[in-house]
C-alpha cells in the first residue's frame, strides 16, 4: 500500500509530466476507440442493412439452394402458413425471432406495350407491413433517433401497386411518369416489315377494336401501369395489372435493371395461378444475431421432427457479395490496425521513457540513498500503472464524448454495394472494446514505463546524480 | 536564426529524437495506408481492365436501352470498325487489344437428364481474352499467374459454364465437382435411358437460343466449371467462342456483335482514346457510342468513395495523434527551457523572436521526422512487398499476393510530408505562444 | 413470333343436323369431336404477325397430331417448312412439356413453360388440345355476333372453366353458330382473371368430310398491337406412329 501512495504522491510532484503522459495515453485510447468504433460501424452496418432488408434466415424448400434458380415453381413451399405457424408457436424459437414473414420471387416479362416496350424483370413479393417492422430493427444501435424512413412504396391493401427500379422505369420509358433523373429519349422503334405477304382477308384494325379496353378503364391516373407476364407451373401464360408508386434505385445496376418490388398477393397470382397459392420463401428476422445459430439449429430439428422437405440458409450464404466485401474489409482494417497499435505503442513508450529519463536525478538521488534496483524498477511500473489507468479512463470518457459529438455532426457516406448514402454513426455501446483498449493501454503504458526505468535503475549512481 | 534553432534541437537531442520518430511513424503510417488504398484500387482496376477492356464500343442506346432489347443493339459490320480503329494513327500506338464480344442468352440442356436451364453468357476471342488477362500495367503480378480463358480459337465447340449451372445440368460427376449434389430427374415419358458413354472428357450439353424466328440449337462441350462470385452468374453463365455465339444467333444471316472491347497499354491514354475514338465514329457517321469501364461497373466508385472516407477519417485521427504529441513535447521543451527563455529576453530578444523561434524548431523537427518517415515507408514497403503475404480482394476467386503499389507514389509522399511538416508547425504554435508570453522575471527566476 | 398460340390449331369435322337445345357441355363436346377426329392426321398452317397493322414474320409449319391412348391429351409433332433458314426444326409438344428439335446439331433441348416465355422459344407454338376433357363447360344464353367478315350469327354463348391441371386458360369464352356449331369467336383469359387472346374463326371449308375454319384470327389483348392470322390447308389423314413423338427419336425422324 506505501507503494501505491509513494507512486501517487511522485505522480502529483510530477504534475506537469504526469499529465503529459497521461494525456499521451489518453490521445492513444481516443484514437483506438474511435478507429475501433468506425471498424464495428462499418462491418455492423453491413449486417444491419442485409437483415434489414433480407431477414437473418430464410427457409426453402429442399432442393431450391442447388437446383432452384430460375424455377422456383417447381421448389415452392406448400402450407407454409402452417409452417409459419409451426416456426412462431415453437417455445424455443418464440423469443428468438422477431418478423416471420412469407417470400416470393419470379422472372417474367414485363412490357409497357403502349410504347412497345417489355423487359424481363425479377419479382420480389413480399408482405409490404412485414417488410416495414423488419426495416425497424436495430440491434447495434447505428441508426439516428429522428431517422425517418423512406416510404416502401407499397401497403398491405393495395394489391396491385408497387415499386420498380429505376433502370427498369427508364428502359419501360416510365421516366417522366415517375420522376426518375437522367431520363435518356425514348428511341423509335423500327419494326421490320415482310414484303410480299399476302394481304389479310379482313379488317385487322376493326376486328381488334371491338374488344377493346378503353384506356380509361385501365389506367389509373395516379399511376403508370405495367403489364407483368409469367408462366404458371403447369404452364399457363399468366399476366397480371400492376401499377408503379414509384422508382426506387437498387444499388447495384444489375438489380435496378430488372427490379420489381410487389405484394405477396400479387406475386403469387402470378405465379400459381389458380394452383395453391405457396411461398417461395419464409424469411425469419431475430432479434439477436448471435441467435442465428440456435435458431437454426432448433429450425432444422423442427422440420425433421414434422417431415418437412425444408433446408435452411443464413444471409451470408443467399449474399455471396457480403462475405466478399467483409472479408476484403477485414483484411484492410488488421491492417490498419496494425498500424494504430504500432503508432500507439511507439507514442505511449516515447512519452513514458521521455518522462522517466527526465528524473535520472530523482533515480540517482533515491539510489544513493539506498533504494534497491529491484525497488526503482517497482516504483516506476506502478507509477506507470497508475498514469496508464488514470489516462485510458480519461481516454474512454473523452473518446465516447468525441463519438457522440461527431456522431451529431451526421456525416455521410455510401456503403458498398448499397443504394443511400447513411450517415456514420460510431458505436458508442461497444463496451467489449473500450475495456479492451483500456486493459491494453493500461498494459502498454505499464511496459512503456519498465524499459526507461531498467535503464535508469542499473545506471551508476554517480552519473545518476550527474545527470541533467 | 535557422542556425540557433537547428542548434536548440540538437541541444535538446533526446526530446527531439522522440518527437521527431513520433511524426515519422505517423508518416510512415500514413504512406503504408495511403499505398494500400492505392493498391486496392489499382488491383480492382486491373482486374476490370483484364475482364473487360478500358473502353467499350457499343451501338448508340445500347448502354440505356440494351437490356431490354439486346438484338436490337448489335454492331453490324463490325470487322470494318475493328480495323478502322487499328488502322488510325493516332490510336494505333496506344491499343493493346481490339476484340468483339456478344452477350447473349438462351436455354441450356442436358440430353441426357432431360433438365434445361436458362443460360446467359458471352461469345469472345480466346486468344485475346487471354491477352487481355495478361495485361499488367501496374506490375501486380509479377510470377505472370495470370487468368486463362479456358477456350482456344481452333476448337468452336468448347467452353466453360459457371459451376451452378454445371449441378442444375446434373454435370457433377461428368466434371468431377467436389460439394455437388444431383438434380431429381424430370417427370416426361418421352425420355428414353442411354448409358452413359465412359471416358467422355467434355461432357455435352446442347446450348438453344437464336435473334428472331425460330431458334437454333449447337452442341457445347464443357471443358471446366468455373465458380462466378455472384450466385446469379454462377447459376447461368456460359463462356464459349464468339464463332459459336453468332453460329447460334445468326446461322447463316449477317453476323453482328454486341460490343467491341478496347484495352489500352496505359490507362492513361483513356480520355485520349475515348475522344479519339468518338471523333472517329462521328467522322464515318457511324452510330455507335463509347462507355469506360468505371460507367459499365459503377460499384467501381463506390467502393473508391468508401475508401476514401476511410483514408480521411484515419487520417484525422494519425493528425490528432501527431498534433498532440509534437504540442506536448514542444509544451515541455519550452517549460524546461524556460530560464534560458527568460536570459534571452533579458538580453533583448523580442516576443516575437521567442515565438518565431519555437515554430522554427517545431518546423526542423516535422522536416526530420517527415523525411525520415518517408524513407522508413519506403523501407516498411519493400519488406511487406517481398514479405508475400496473400490476400483476396472483393470479386477475386483465390487470394492475390499483398503487394503495396508504389507507382507514381511521389504525389502520395511529398503531400503527407508537407502536412506532417505544417501540423508540427501548427502545433508548435501554443507552446510558442505561451513562451514569448513569458514574464521576464519569473522566467529568469525559473528553475 | 413471341405469342404462345396454344389449343389454336383445329381439324373440324362437323355432324350435320341440328337438335333440340343441348347442354353446354354437349355444344363442347361436338366442337371438339369436329375439330379433332378420332384419327391422327396432319396439317399445314401458315402463320402471319401483324405488329401495328404490318405483316412483321410469317411461317409455314406442318402439325402432326395424334391422340394419346394413355393421357386422352393430344401429341403434336411441328415442323417447320418455312422461312428457309428453320426448315427442318421441329417443336415436339405432349400436351404438358416441350422440347425443340434443330437439325443441323441433331440436339433436342427441353423447354419449361417459364422458359417457354421467356427463352427464346416461345414461337410458333402452335398445338391441338383436348377442349372436352380439360374444360367444363356452361351454356350462358344465345347471342348475334358479328364474325370476322361483318357476318351476324346466331350463336351460343358458352362459358368454359378449366376442369383439368393441363388446361391452358382458366377460363373460356366461346360462341358457337346455333345449328352448324361452326366456332365463330374465342375469349381466353388467364389464372388471373385478365383476358389474353381473342380469336375469330371464318372461311369454312369442307375438309376431311367436316366443317372445318380455314383461317383463324388471333388478337394480343395484351400487348395490343400484336394480331396473328392462321391459315390451313393441306389437311390429310394420316398413320403415324408413336415413336414420332418420342424425344429420343427426333434426330431419325424422316419426314416427307
Amino acid at each position: 500500500m506505501m507503494l501505491f501512495k509513494i507512486a501517487f504522491r511522485n505522480i502529483l510532484r510530477n504534475g506537469r509530466r504526469s499529465l503529459m503522459t497521461a494525456s499521451a495515453i489518453a490521445v492513444g485510447s481516443i484514437a483506438l476507440i474511435l478507429f475501433g468504433e468506425y471498424n464495428d460501424f462499418v462491418f455492423l452496418g453491413l449486417t444491419m442493412q442485409n437483415v434489414m432488408y433480407g431477414g437473418h434466415l430464410s427457409v426453402f424448400q429442399k432442393g431450391y439452394f442447388d437446383f432452384g434458380s430460375g424455377n422456383p415453381a417447381a421448389y415452392s413451399i406448400s402450407n407454409y402458413r402452417q409452417v409459419m405457424t409451426l416456426i412462431e408457436d415453437d417455445p424455443v424459437l418464440k423469443p428468438m425471432v422477431h418478423v416471420v414473414t412469407p417470400a416470393v420471387s419470379l422472372f417474367g416479362i414485363a412490357g409497357n406495350f403502349a410504347i412497345d416496350a417489355s423487359k424481363t424483370f425479377y419479382g420480389a413479393g413480399y408482405v409490404p407491413s412485414d417488410r416495414d417492422k423488419m426495416r425497424h430493427w436495430d440491434e447495434y444501435g447505428l441508426r439516428s433517433p429522428g431517422y425517418v424512413f423512406p416510404p416502401l412504396g407499397l401497403t398491405d391493401k393495395d394489391v396491385n401497386r408497387g415499386i420498380v427500379g429505376m433502370g427498369l422505369a427508364r428502359v419501360l420509358g416510365l421516366c417522366e411518369a415517375l420522376k426518375v433523373p437522367n431520363c435518356p429519349p425514348t428511341p423509335k422503334q423500327k419494326e421490320s416489315v415482310v414484303r410480299n405477304a399476302p394481304p389479310a382477308s379482313v379488317d385487322l384494325a376493326e376486328l381488334a377494336a371491338r374488344d377493346r379496353v378503353p384506356a380509361a378503364e385501365t389506367t389509373d391516373a395516379s399511376a403508370p401501369r405495367l403489364d407483368l407476364l409469367s408462366a404458371t407451373a403447369n404452364g399457363s401464360p399468366n399476366v397480371v395489372s400492376f401499377y408503379v408508386n414509384e422508382a426506387q434505385s437498387q444499388g447495384a445496376k444489375e438489380l435496378d435493371d430488372v427490379f420489381v418490388g410487389m405484394n405477396l398477393k400479387l406475386a403469387q397470382e402470378l405465379l400459381y395461378g389458380r394452383g395453391e397459392h405457396k411461398a417461395v420463401s419464409i424469411v425469419i428476422q431475430l432479434n439477436r444475431t448471435e441467435d442465428i445459430e440456435k435458431a437454426r439449429t432448433r429450425l432444422n430439428a423442427l422440420f425433421a421432427g414434422h417431415k418437412l422437405p425444408l433446408e435452411v440458409h443464413d444471409f451470408k450464404e443467399l449474399n455471396a457479395g457480403y462475405l466478399q466485401i467483409v472479408d476484403f474489409l477485414t483484411v484492410m482494417f488488421a491492417f490498419l490496425s496494425v498500424i494504430m497499435g504500432v503508432i500507439v505503442v511507439f507514442t505511449a513508450v516515447n512519452t513514458m521513457s521521455m518522462s522517466v529519463m527526465e528524473r535520472t536525478n530523482e533515480i540517482g538521488t533515491a539510489r544513493a540513498m539506498g533504494v534497491r534496483r529491484s525497488g526503482i524498477r517497482r516504483q516506476f511500473v506502478i507509477e506507470g500503472l497508475m498514469l496508464g489507468m488514470i489516462g485510458a479512463t480519461a481516454g474512454v470518457i473523452l473518446g465516447t464524448l468525441i463519438a457522440i459529438w461527431f456522431n451529431h455532426a451526421g456525416i455521410m457516406y455510401t456503403p458498398p454495394g448499397q443504394a443511400r448514402p447513411v450517415p456514420i454513426r460510431l458505436l458508442t455501446g461497444d463496451y467489449g472494446l473500450l475495456l479492451k483498449v483500456w486493459i491494453s493501454l493500461v498494459l502498454i503504458a505499464t511496459v512503456g514505463s519498465l524499459i526507461p526505468a531498467g535503464r535508469a535503475a542499473k545506471m551508476k549512481v554517480v552519473d545518476a546524480l550527474r545527470h541533467v | 536564426m535557422f542556425k540557433i534553432a537547428f542548434r536548440n534541437v540538437l541541444r535538446n537531442g533526446r526530446r527531439s529524437l522522440m518527437t521527431a520518430s513520433a511524426i515519422a511513424v505517423g508518416a510512415t503510417a500514413l504512406i503504408l495506408f495511403g499505398e494500400y488504398n492505392g493498391t486496392a484500387v489499382i488491383g480492382m482496376q486491373t482486374g476490370m481492365v483484364q475482364g473487360m477492356g478500358h473502353l467499350s464500343v457499343f451501338k448508340q442506346g445500347y448502354f440505356e436501352f440494351g437490356s431490354a432489347r439486346p438484338l436490337e443493339y448489335s454492331i453490324g459490320g463490325y470487322d470494318a470498325v475493328i480495323r478502322l480503329i487499328e488502322d488510325d494513327p493516332v490510336l494505333k500506338p496506344m491499343l493493346a487489344v481490339v476484340t468483339p464480344t456478344i452477350s447473349l442468352g438462351g436455354i441450356a440442356g442436358n440430353a441426357r437428364l432431360d433438365q434445361s436451364k436458362t443460360f446467359f453468357g458471352t461469345g469472345f476471342v480466346p486468344s485475346d481474352r487471354d491477352k487481355m488477362n495478361r495485361w499488367d500495367e501496374y506490375k501486380l503480378n509479377p510470377d505472370g499467374n495470370f487468368a486463362k480463358s479456358g477456350l482456344r480459337d481452333d476448337v468452336i465447340d468448347h467452353g466453360v459454364i459457371g459451376k451452378g449451372l454445371a449441378r442444375i445440368l446434373g454435370l457433377c460427376q461428368p466434371l468431377k465437382l467436389k460439394d455437388c449434389r444431383t438434380p431429381p430427374r424430370p417427370a416426361s415419358r418421352a425420355v428414353v435411358d442411354e448409358p452413359v458413354p465412359a471416358g467422355e472428357k467434355s461432357p455435352r450439353i446442347d446450348l438453344l437460343s437464336g435473334a428472331g424466328g425460330a431458334p437454333s440449337i449447337v452442341a457445347f462441350y464443357v471443358n471446366e466449371a468455373r465458380g462466378m462470385p455472384a450466385k446469379e452468374f454462377d447459376d447461368a453463365y456460359v463462356g464459349m467462342h464468339i464463332k459459336l455465339a453468332q453460329q447460334l444467333l445468326y446461322g447463316a444471316g449477317e453476323k453482328k456483335v454486341s460490343a467491341i472491347n478496347i484495352q489500352l497499354k496505359r490507362s492513361e491514354d483513356m480520355a485520349a482514346a475515348r475522344a479519339r475514338l468518338n471523333a472517329l465514329f462521328a467522322g464515318h457517321r457511324l452510330r455507335l457510342e463509347v462507355r469506360d469501364f468505371k460507367e459499365l461497373v459503377p460499384s467501381f466508385n463506390q467502393i473508391i468513395g468508401f475508401l476514401q472516407v476511410l483514408f480521411g477519417f484515419l487520417s484525422v485521427i494519425l493528425g490528432i495523434i501527431v498534433l498532440f504529441t509534437i504540442a506536448n513535447t514542444m509544451g515541455m521543451s519550452v517549460m524546461e527551457r524556460t530560464s534560458e527563455i527568460g536570459t534571452a529576453r533579458a538580453m533583448g530578444v523580442r516576443r516575437s523572436g521567442i515565438r518565431r523561434q519555437f515554430l522554427l524548431e517545431g518546423a526542423i523537427l516535422g522536416v526530420f521526422g517527415a523525411s525520415a518517415g518517408v524513407v522508413l515507408g519506403i523501407v516498411a514497403t519493400w519488406c511487406i512487398n517481398h514479405a508475400g503475404i496473400t490476400y483476396t480482394p472483393p470479386g477475386n476467386a483465390s487470394p492475390i499476393p499483398l503487394y503495396l503499389f508504389t507507382h507514381h507514389n511521389e504525389g502520395l509522399m511529398f503531400g503527407i510530408w508537407l502536412v506532417l511538416v505544417v501540423m508540427a508547425t501548427l502545433a508548435t504554435i501554443i507552446p510558442a505562444n505561451r513562451a514569448a508570453r513569458m514574464k521576464v522575471v519569473d522566467a529568469l527566476r525559473h528553475v | 413470333m413471341r405469342n404462345v398460340l396454344i389449343g389454336f390449331a383445329v381439324a373440324a369435322v362437323l355432324a350435320a343436323g341440328a337438335r333440340a337445345e343441348p347442354s353446354g357441355q354437349q355444344i363442347i363436346a361436338q366442337v371438339n369431336t369436329s375439330r379433332t377426329p378420332g384419327h391422327p392426321f396432319r396439317v399445314t398452317d401458315y402463320l402471319t404477325e401483324y405488329m401495328n397493322g404490318q405483316p412483321h414474320d410469317t411461317m409455314r409449319i406442318v402439325v402432326f397430331v395424334k391422340q394419346n391412348r394413355e393421357t386422352q391429351e393430344y401429341d403434336n409433332l411441328i415442323k417447320y417448312l418455312e422461312p428457309a433458314r428453320d426448315v427442318g426444326k421441329l417443336i415436339l409438344f405432349n400436351g404438358t412439356n416441350m422440347w425443340f428439335y434443330d437439325p443441323s446439331s441433331k440436339a433436342s433441348v427441353r423447354i419449361s413453360p417459364q422458359q417457354r416465355l421467356l427463352g427464346q422459344a416461345s414461337n410458333g407454338d402452335v398445338a391441338t388440345v383436348n377442349l372436352a376433357r380439360d374444360y367444363s363447360a356452361k351454356l350462358v344464353g344465345e347471342e348475334k355476333l358479328l364474325d370476322a367478315d361483318r357476318v351476324n350469327r346466331d350463336c351460343w354463348h358458352l362459358d368454359l372453366k378449366a376442369a383439368t391441371d393441363q388446361a391452358v386458360y382458366s377460363r373460356v369464352e366461346y360462341w358457337v353458330e346455333k345449328g352448324t356449331y361452326r366456332q365463330v369467336k374465342g375469349k381466353f383469359y388467364s389464372d388471373s382473371g385478365r383476358l389474353l387472346k381473342i380469336a375469330y374463326y371464318h372461311k369454312y371449308e369442307k375438309l376431311l368430310g367436316s366443317d372445318m375454319p380455314t383461317e383463324t384470327i388471333v388478337i394480343d389483348a395484351v400487348n395490343q398491337n400484336l394480331v396473328t392470322t392462321m391459315a390451313v390447308s393441306d389437311l390429310r389423314n394420316q398413320e403415324i406412329p408413336d415413336s414420332w413423338f418420342q424425344r429420343d427419336f427426333l434426330p431419325r425422324l424422316k419426314l416427307d
